[in-house]
């Protein structure tokens, strides 16, 4: 029974700056319908990943991010996505992002690569809040990687600072995993 | 090293997967009836969060917070710090289970992060608990959440008083919404039966976030009303309006008034309450919370 290793994955000691996904078991009904169960796992930087990030963001990251959280999601044994959290200021305060993200094999490459599985806003203030979180504008994350560079998303009208602020937080977090990421998605 | 580690510990069907430690510093600038000038160090906190998972399930969570306030009695300091439970996660969509010192999910206490708030809420003079130790049986199906937790029971001094709370809480939760019904229930050795329900809501009204809860009790026939809106002011300042209504042998009223400005590790809050229970009192508070 008691037979599984005791591996110490990612054991960090960090500041505050984490976005905590708040709803992981009710989220992953519409992210991840067959999913069984997830883990969490705090991940930090090196200063070379740092420059990595800043660099392909084109952006400094915030003084209090000093550490993202990632969800691996698995279906029994199989890992099969994994969903990253991330807080950005909007018009009208705080949106809250959760990305999540699966491979796909690509047929041109022929490699494995990272696509958005699909974006949710957990907390946001803004007045057009209805069309932020609407498929109508969250779709069009669908399938984008991070060579995206997301010039075709329409954004909502009347809430062009939100939702340009949601691309940024999108493309960082596809960045951010790109970087970070130790682990590989298995494809769906 | 952890080669060390995983031979000692290579008998545990657990994973270390995640810590997180922060801190803040909470300094406040207390003017009663505009006369009295008190500066005070509120609370150091120290908050130390640890994940423990299998291999596809976060399992187990500790959380520790590590508190200190020269005045751990007064100011209500001991309602807002001193988390100290382990969770031990069900599988997904299935119970969970905390045990320890936690807050008991009643009403607004349930989703609503009051520990460093200025202004009163109703539970500090309806229950007059929040933290407690025990076990709390907590869940979500579909929309639906439930909390049921067993206590032992602390008075607002923070010593025992043994009178085994039940609480439980049923809410609803989609993205626009959040509401719930509340129950409480202990036998105190000297006030017989205490019995009070709670209705609580969160309703987004962007940019306004309106809360408000209602409690009755069969004790003193307490009964109280508190709402709270929250609004964008300028310059990335948050503002929040509450009034409060608590009424049993005494009736306690109060309303005020929080600007709160986050500038990175800061947090910088003014607060105005004018309250009334035997004598009118108008307190003005500065805040700065420095996170670590």
């Amino acid at each position: 029974m008691f037979n599984i290793l005791f591996l110490i994955f990612d054991f960090s000691v960090t500041r505050a700056g984490v976005c905590n996904w708040r709803f992981p078991d009710k989220d992953i009904q519409t992210l991840f319908p067959k999913a069984t169960g997830y883990k969490t796992e705090v991940l930090t930087y090196s200063k070379t990943e740092k420059v990595k990030i800043e660099s392909l963001l084109g952006a400094k990251l915030d003084d209090d991010e000093t550490q993202f959280n990632f969800y691996r999601i698995y279906k029994d044994t199989s890992k099969i996505g994994l969903v990253l959290t991330h807080s950005v200021k909007g018009q009208y305060g705080a949106i809250e992002v959760v990305v999540s993200l699966i491979s796909k094999y690509d047929t041109i490459t022929k490699r494995n690569i990272t696509i958005i599985n699909r974006v949710l806003i957990q907390r946001d203030r803004e007045v057009k809040s209805k069309e932020l979180r609407g498929s109508k504008f969250l779709d069009q994350f669908i399938g984008e990687s991070v060579k995206s560079k997301f010039d075709n998303i329409k954004l909502v009208s009347g809430a062009e600072k939100s939702s340009n602020a949601i691309v940024f937080s999108v493309r960082k977090m596809l960045i951010v995993q790109q970087v970070l990421d130790r682990e590989r998605i298995k494809p769906k | 090293m952890i080669t060390k580690l995983i031979t000692f510990f290579g008998c545990l069907p657990l994973i270390i997967f995640a810590m997180d430690i922060n801190g803040a510093v909470d300094i406040r600038l207390k003017m009663k009836d505009f006369q009295d000038v008190g500066f005070m160090l509120h609370g150091v906190e120290l908050n130390i969060k640890s994940t423990y998972a299998d291999q596809t399930n976060d399992r187990l969570i500790f959380a520790l917070q590590i508190p200190y306030s020269p005045h751990w009695k007064s100011d209500m300091f001991f309602y807002h710090y001193g988390d100290a439970y382990a969770i031990v996660k069900g599988s997904l969509g299935k119970p969970n289970v905390k045990i320890g010192r936690f807050d008991i999910p009643f009403g607004l206490i349930k989703n609503f992060d009051s520990h460093t708030a200025l202004l009163p809420l109703l539970f500090e003079k309806s229950l007059e608990i929040k933290k407690d130790i025990g076990a709390d049986i907590f869940g979500y199906y579909k929309m639906l959440t439930y909390d049921i937790s067993f206590t032992q029971g602390f008075n607002r001094w923070e010593t025992p008083r043994n009178d085994r709370p039940i609480t439980a809480r049923i809410g609803f939760d989609n993205d626009e919404i959040k509401y719930g019904i509340s129950y409480y229930n202990s036998t105190h050795a000297m006030n017989g039966k205490m019995r009070m329900v709670g209705v609580d809501i969160e309703k987004n009204i962007n940019p306004l976030i309106l809360r408000a809860e209602a409690m009755i009790g069969d004790y003193l026939s307490g009964k109280g009303l508190n709402v709270m809106i929250d609004f964008p002011v300028f310059f990335g300042i948050e503002g929040r309006g509450s009034g409060l209504l608590w009424k049993d042998n005494f009736t306690y009223q109060s309303y005020g008034l929080e600007l709160r400005k986050e500038i990175s590790f800061l947090s910088i809050a003014a607060g105005f309450i004018h309250s009334r229970e035997i004598e009118n009192i108008n307190n003005v508070v500065l805040q700065t919370i420095v996170r670590l």
